[in-house]
């Protein structure tokens, strides 16, 4: 493989990265997989990237606006449909699923109306470009690196050393326990959700500049991030990211070697295959009464 | 044993229950009507209406897995798209009428859908959602990319269904789509209340007790996916035959997206709340022209709302009224199995 | 008679490190009500899991006659002809008693995929059991249980597990395994209970239960199981049971 791609490998592999980490937080801590983070990038980068190509906003302002918008949304997510939906049904799994789906749904439409239906290109940050051997890495690439080397310190830090942070897996694990506890459920669930609503609006206005983002990129983002989880499992805070660089190598030289169409047989077969030989990595952070 | 000859007999003498199924069947065979009747109309009505059957054949295949069993197997564009594509390849490729189509995807709909139910009969949930979905997204670029077999993203001709010599019209097809959604929806309501139904029910919230009753809750779930899948073909079968082409873009995962939803918005206690979801989604991104593109953005709206505050779905809003009315006939009754 | 139905030998099963269950051996013999009674926290639901295959034991042997009982639950149950309730009664709130309590009657319906394709067929064409809803009415008459239309989540716990026990009944099963079937129950409701039970061990049934009512227990069963931390600690007549030192022990702490 060129490396060039590897170039590839290492952007994608952040970007899933990211989003994994956002399905990381909220699955440690209200034990739900937060599927509309893949859409609420999307939303964060297509409005950063609306407002600077048709509205000559600095991208600074758009950008860290976008972001605050994928924050805002996923708290609200978690305030006014999960939460309440979660109570009435009793902590049932399908009727969550259910709401995220739907939410899911509803940011892509709401994003394709606002923003229009049509690709927005991304702006980059810093468009320096820097020579290394054969390969070209752009300035935004090594943004892109820092900002996940950091996210994940950071959420590593804070799991470990911060109140917060340590009552998050007490609420995931077993949620009716550590309310008898005494853990502020509530808030850790949303801290939760706002935590990883920032993840996913970052990664998307930092990825976009790479390819673009259109309304649909939400569900394809989303299934990234997911396979990621699945292949890096619930360990600990790193392993989102470590699965998410092997499903970077894999998508990308799956192109490289046979076209697109192998990578998304391969995504779903590497899904399957985890699930089939792997499946105590998922399912030993359930712990049933 | 005086106790219990009364409930039996109150059983015998409560005329609901005894023509509740001719009161089904005549209602939605008015419903019907209104749909053909309407079809009637300009031509590009009778594609709303295979399209509304189509929706709706798609949201009744879902209800025995989805809404009755709980089982979140999302990937209902491909038995959707195979019964399509089945009825392009078996009219352009072997040149017999496009109906042959209709029991080749049953058949292999179904396969796939025993294929898929066995491999992830382990997950539930968010995981089967997933992996279902990437197995969607796994079928829609097979159709684009097999241009040989499916031809690629053009799609592939289906020709006009015939049979002894006589070719249906798009009005023939139009009927014969209201005929069959009214069939499906009568007979999947029959199946609810039937003990398969009532099994499959209790599998959703108490799988441990269909397991300890001796009955093997996978096998049971597999078989409700093999059938949705099944009746989710001949959705897609109609839908091929009536816009006379087969194209990946018709099935992509957005037609699952409004699958999961129909049901949830026209109520679940009953198929017909499936039907009722299907109609509205077309009426929201067709027919309102009001709305233009924001059609689909109203009813994720709406499904949210539907979600959040009438959980039971339109038909539910109907539920307390029907119960006050039970409440009155019961008071008259004697001997009333309410006391 | 005598003849041994189920036997468990040396079944031990622990949850990571908590050892539920340790190398108990158990008889059950046909026709036989044996009681299995225990503070919270012996283990006593954990075996019944193991026994009917909601969990899988760590070592030991079930045996149904001379075959030794393997696979999941269903499997099991057909095997060996269990029946079971559950100490947290497991019924669909939003549906119906009798629907709660038909599936008792139907397994044979469903007994390998094409059944279960030919009773979906089948249950399309004709919905409607009369001649399963009158078994249900009989049984409901004699466990006391009124409404057979009304939703399982209008129900107190004591009729709750009544129709769990009148599923578990309706089946006709030939081990029948109740966990803490009297708790919050009322007099009429344990009274329909003991009834039924007393009949169908006429007929050879075994019936296994658990339950804290000590008093209750010791005055229906034939023999009396002690169980603690995981071990069986006594095995034998109840009032032999009742009077025992292990008994005491385990109640009221140590035993002087
Ligand atoms: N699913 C489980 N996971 C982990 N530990 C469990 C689980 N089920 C039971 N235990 C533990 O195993 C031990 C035995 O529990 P079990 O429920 O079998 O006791 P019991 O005799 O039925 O008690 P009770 O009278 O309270 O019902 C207890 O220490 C309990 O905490
Ligand atoms: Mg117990």
């Amino acid at each position: 493989m060129p490396v060039q791609l590897w170039v590839s490998v290492v952007e994608l592999g952040c970007f899933a990265g990211l989003i994994a980490l956002g399905f990381f937080l909220v699955l440690r801590g209200a034990d739900v997989f937060m599927f509309a983070l893949g859409p609420l990038a999307m939303f964060g980068a297509m409005f950063g990237a609306f407002q600077v190509s048709r509205n000559g906003w600095p991208l600074p302002i758009a950008a860290l606006i976008g972001v605050a918008i994928a924050v805002a949304l996923s708290g609200l997510t978690e305030l006014l449909i999960v939460r309440p939906i979660h109570r009435r049904t009793g902590g049932q799994e399908n009727p969550s699923i259910v709401a995220i789906v739907a939410i899911l749904f509803a940011l892509e439409q709401l994003a394709g109306t606002l923003f229009g239906r049509t690709p927005l290109p991304g702006t980059p940050f810093w468009s320096a470009q820097f020579r290394w051997g054969e390969a070209v890495i752009s300035g935004q690439s090594i943004v892109l690196v820092a900002v996940t080397v950091l996210a994940f310190a950071g959420v590593a830090l804070w799991l470990r050393r911060s109140a917060n942070g340590r009552m998050l897996r007490a609420v995931g694990d077993n949620e009716h326990a550590a309310r008898t506890l005494g853990v502020p459920v509530d808030r850790i669930r949303l801290i939760a959700f706002c935590l990883a609503g920032l993840l996913a609006g970052v990664a998307g206005s930092l990825f976009a500049a790479k390819a673009g983002v259109s309304f649909t990129s939400g569900l394809q983002w989303t299934l990234v991030g997911f396979l990621a989880v699945i292949v890096g499992g619930l360990g600990n805070v790193w392993a989102p990211l470590v699965g998410a660089v092997l499903v970077a190598t894999l998508q990308t030289w799956s192109v490289f070697e046979f076209g697109h169409a192998m990578r998304d047989y391969l995504t779903f077969a590497v899904a399957f295959l985890f699930f089939a030989f792997r499946p105590k990595g998922i399912f030993q952070t359930k712990v049933r009464i | 044993m005086t106790t219990r000859t009364t409930p039996v007999a109150a059983r015998g003498t409560s005329p609901l229950a005894r023509h509740r199924w001719a009161v089904e069947a005549v209602a939605a065979a008015v419903f019907a009507l209104a749909l053909v009747a309407y079809g009637s109309g300009a031509s590009f009505r009778q594609d709303y209406v295979v399209l509304i059957c189509t929706y709706s054949l798609l949201a009744l295949g879902m209800y025995i897995p989805y809404i009755m069993s709980g089982s979140l197997s999302l990937a209902y564009n491909a038995y959707l798209g195979i019964g399509a594509y089945a009825c392009g390849l078996i009219s352009t490729r072997a040149g017999w009428s496009s109906l042959w189509g209709v029991p080749i995807g049953i058949v292999l709909s179904a396969a796939i859908a025993v294929v898929l139910g066995l491999a992830t009969r382990r997950l539930t949930g968010f995981y089967l959602a997933g992996v279902t979905l990437l197995f969607a997204v796994a079928f829609q670029v097979f159709l684009l990319d097999r241009v040989s077999l499916t031809g690629g993203p053009v799609g592939m001709p289906v020709r006009r269904p015939h049979a002894f010599g006589y070719t249906f019209t798009r009005y023939d097809i139009m009927i014969g789509a209201v005929v069959l959604v009214w069939i499906v929806g009568l007979l999947l309501s029959r199946l609810r209340q039937s003990p398969f139904g009532v099994v499959v029910r209790l599998r959703k919230d108490v799988p441990q007790v269909v397991e300890s009753s001796g009955i093997s809750s996978g096998t049971i779930g597999v078989v409700s996916l093999a059938v949705g899948a099944a009746i989710g073909s001949v959705g897609g079968s109609l839908f091929g035959m009536m816009g006379g082409v087969a194209q990946p873009e018709s099935f992509g995962l957005h037609i699952i997206f409004l699958a999961i939803f129909m049901p949830l918005l026209g109520g679940q206690r009953s198929p017909w709340g499936a039907v009722i979801g299907a109609v509205l989604v077309v009426v929201f991104t067709f027919e309102l022209h009001i709305l233009s593109d924001a059609g689909t953005l109203f009813f994720a709206i709406a499904i949210l709302l539907v979600l959040r505050f009438a959980p039971l779905g339109l038909l539910g809003l109907g539920t307390p009224l029907l119960r006050l009315l039970t409440r009155l006939r019961m008071g008259r009754t004697p001997g009333g199995e309410g006391s | 008679m005598d003849e041994i139905l189920l036997s468990c030998s040396n079944v031990s099963k622990s949850y990571g490190g908590v050892a539920a269950v340790r190398a108990v051996g158990l008889e059950l013999r046909a026709g036989e009500i044996l009681g299995l009674i225990g503070p919270n926290g012996a283990g006593k639901t954990t075996l019944v899991d193991v026994i009917t295959g909601q969990q899988t034991a760590d070592t030991g042997v079930i045996r149904i006659g001379t075959v030794s009982l393997t696979g999941p639950p269903s499997r099991r149950a057909r095997l060996a002809g269990f029946a079971r309730t559950f100490q947290h009664p497991q019924l669909a709130l939003d549906m119906t008693v009798r629907e709660n309590i038909l599936i008792g009657a139907v397994p044979d319906r469903f007994s390998s995929p094409w059944r279960v394709l030919a009773s979906a067929f089948s249950g399309a064409a004709r919905p409607a059991t009369p001649e399963i809803d009158d078994r249900i009415t009989d049984l409901a008459a004699e466990l006391n249980i009124s409404a057979l239309d009304r939703m399982c989540a209008d129900l107190t716990l004591g009729e709750q597990r009544l129709v769990e026990v009148a599923r578990a009944l309706l089946r006709g099963p030939t081990v029948l395994l109740l966990d803490e079937p009297f708790a919050g129950g009322d007099p009429r409701g344990v009274e329909g209970m003991i009834h039924a039970l007393t009949r169908i061990v006429e007929r050879g049934c075994g019936v296994l239960v658990v339950d804290h009512n000590v008093d209750i227990v010791a005055s229906l069963v034939d023999r009396l199981v002690l169980m603690d931390q995981g071990q069986v600690v006594f095995d034998g007549l109840p009032t032999a049971a009742m009077a025992s030192q292990e008994m005491r022990t385990v109640y009221f702490g140590s035993g002087t």
